[in-house]
């Protein structure tokens, strides 16, 4: 559609081909892709990559970057990059999940492969609700929130507390691991904390957990101003634990 | 069109345009004629901002198949991915060119979204050319079904009309001159900065007026981007050339550059 040098602001691993891509208007994974796409570059290792995304919203990024990916069944992310990453010792695993994907059906997956200490990076997007689907409760989904299963609001004694994945993980007491969360409203830090997540897989050998607070201006029926006020409010209330864990 | 042989309708159009309920309309009302009829939605895993197609084939016997590769009657809304629809025209395929009429519904006092009743209206006096297969009746009854709960249904209806009263000469057009919008990129510039957009990424978020620290950016009405939506505009004379709204735009349609 366009030339790859008129567009200085994109990341030089992005497929221009796909671009506009097939996110909505002010999707968060756009934000976190962009900001993945920077920190591949800055650390030159876009031909050593493998990225493998989930069944949800996250599989719109299939031709997002000029890399290898491999699409998954629901939940399995996790385990396939973790069994790719046995054969290939000196590829950088990066598997791409959802909320749902990673703390519903795929959580024993991700818990094991945290427990074994597999040198893959997880990057879970959580933006509170089944997405794709037309905005379901989720396990992450916060209390009182409405959602299209909780049209009164989520009663979190009948529903149970959002799901807090990076503490959970934290349980497992992998010395080794790098586990953090980060926020779309700080890009430039959530650029720093997964170029540390990547470094931690390449030197350590080790494995790393990113949760990235994101929106989703669709389901949530907000607009910009409105989107930021439940990112930055409802939700860093909530998940107040940034940065590293 | 004549009902002893197949007639495949292939509809055309931006999701969100009405393109699904068109065919539900037109299938619902010609299943109750007692016509074999099958209808095939089509259209991308998005959310938003996809390209929505129906497949209807309509016939005296028995269908055994409800894809086809040649359309009978192609009905184009949107000139985005126009590449697509054109691979369904053949020599006896009548098109009909709604893009031309996109600002119909404002000249008549419509609402924006009973666009897709116009069109509607324009198939089936083209379905009843020939032979008269399903009377006009016999669809706003169908329409009274789908719409009952909705509050402007009159207008649907008077929308409607419209379409099957419409002049052959206002929609009947070749598409092969038909490209899809170029968008150049807008570049702002004052002797300290630049601040580029690009039309052709940028959807409107409004992610970049929100993080905006001086307010030195708002909605422009007079350029829009690759979905008809109004792009930001900047005060160059406020901007500090910061660069936040570069940082948080997620499709990265803005550039900011500061001379040292």
């Amino acid at each position: 559609m366009f030339l790859s040098n008129e567009k200085k602001s994109y990341p030089k691993c992005f497929k221009n081909s796909s671009k506009p891509n097939k996110f909505c208007p002010g999707c968060g994974h756009s934000i976190v892709l962009k900001e993945l796409g920077f920190a591949i570059d800055e650390m030159k290792i876009q031909k050593d990559i493998l990225f493998g995304i989930d069944i949800g919203c996250s599989l719109l990024a299939w031709d997002f970057f000029d890399v290898d990916t491999v699409q998954t069944h629901h939940g399995r992310t996790v385990p396939v990059v973790s069994g790719y990453k046995l054969i290939k010792q000196d590829k950088v695993c990066i598997a791409y999940v959802g909320d749902g994907g990673a703390y519903a059906i795929g959580l024993q997956s991700l818990l094991t492969s945290a427990n074994r200490n597999d040198a893959i990076l997880v990057i879970v997007v959580n933006n509170t609700l089944y997405a794709m689907t037309g905005g379901q409760m989720a396990p992450t989904t916060l209390s009182q929130e409405i959602t299209t299963t909780t049209p009164k609001g989520k009663n979190i004694l009948e529903k149970g507390n959002p799901v807090m994945g990076p503490e959970l993980i934290k349980c497992l007491k992998n010395k080794n691991a790098y586990i953090a969360r980060s926020i779309i409203s700080k890009p430039y830090e959530l650029r720093k904390v997964l170029k540390k997540a990547i470094t931690n897989q390449i030197k350590n050998k080790s494995f790393s957990f990113v949760e990235v607070l994101s929106t989703c201006p669709t389901n949530w029926k907000t607009d910009a101003q409105k989107s930021f006020d439940m990112l930055d409010d409802k939700m860093a209330t909530y998940f107040s634990n940034l940065g590293e864990i | 069109m004549q009902t002893d042989k197949e007639i495949k309708i292939l509809l055309s159009g931006e999701g969100g345009q009405g393109i699904q309920l068109m065919a539900k309309i037109l299938s619902n009302a010609l299943y109750k004629q007692k016509l074999h009829i099958t209808f095939m939605p089509h259209y991308g895993v998005e959310m938003r901002m996809g390209i929505s197609m129906a497949y209807i084939t309509i016939s005296k016997s028995p269908i055994t198949y409800p894809k086809f590769s040649k359309a009978d009657i192609l009905v184009i809304m949107t000139k985005r991915n126009i590449d697509i629809p054109k691979t369904y025209i053949n020599k006896n395929t009548l098109v009909i060119n709604a893009i031309t009429l996109n600002n119909l519904p404002r000249e008549r006092n419509l609402p924006k979204q009973s666009f897709n009743m116009i069109v509607l209206g324009i198939i089936i006096k083209e379905l009843n050319k020939s032979e008269n297969i399903i009377s006009k009746e016999k669809i706003l009854e169908s329409i009274n079904n789908f719409l009952s709960d909705k509050p402007d249904i009159t207008k649907n209806r008077v929308a409607f009309e419209v379409g099957y009263d419409l002049d052959e000469s206002l929609y009947k057009k070749t598409i092969d001159n038909i490209r899809a919008d170029k968008y150049n990129p807008v570049v702002d510039s004052d002797s300290q900065k630049t601040h580029i957009k690009y039309p052709d990424v940028c959807k409107s978020c409004g992610f970049c007026l929100i993080k905006c620290p001086v307010n030195a950016l708002s909605w422009d009405n007079e350029k829009y981007n690759f979905l008809s939506k109004p792009i930001p505009k900047v005060d160059i004379k406020k901007c500090t050339g910061c660069g936040l709204c570069e940082q948080i735009c997620p499709d990265a349609a803005i550039k900011v550059n500061k001379k040292k």
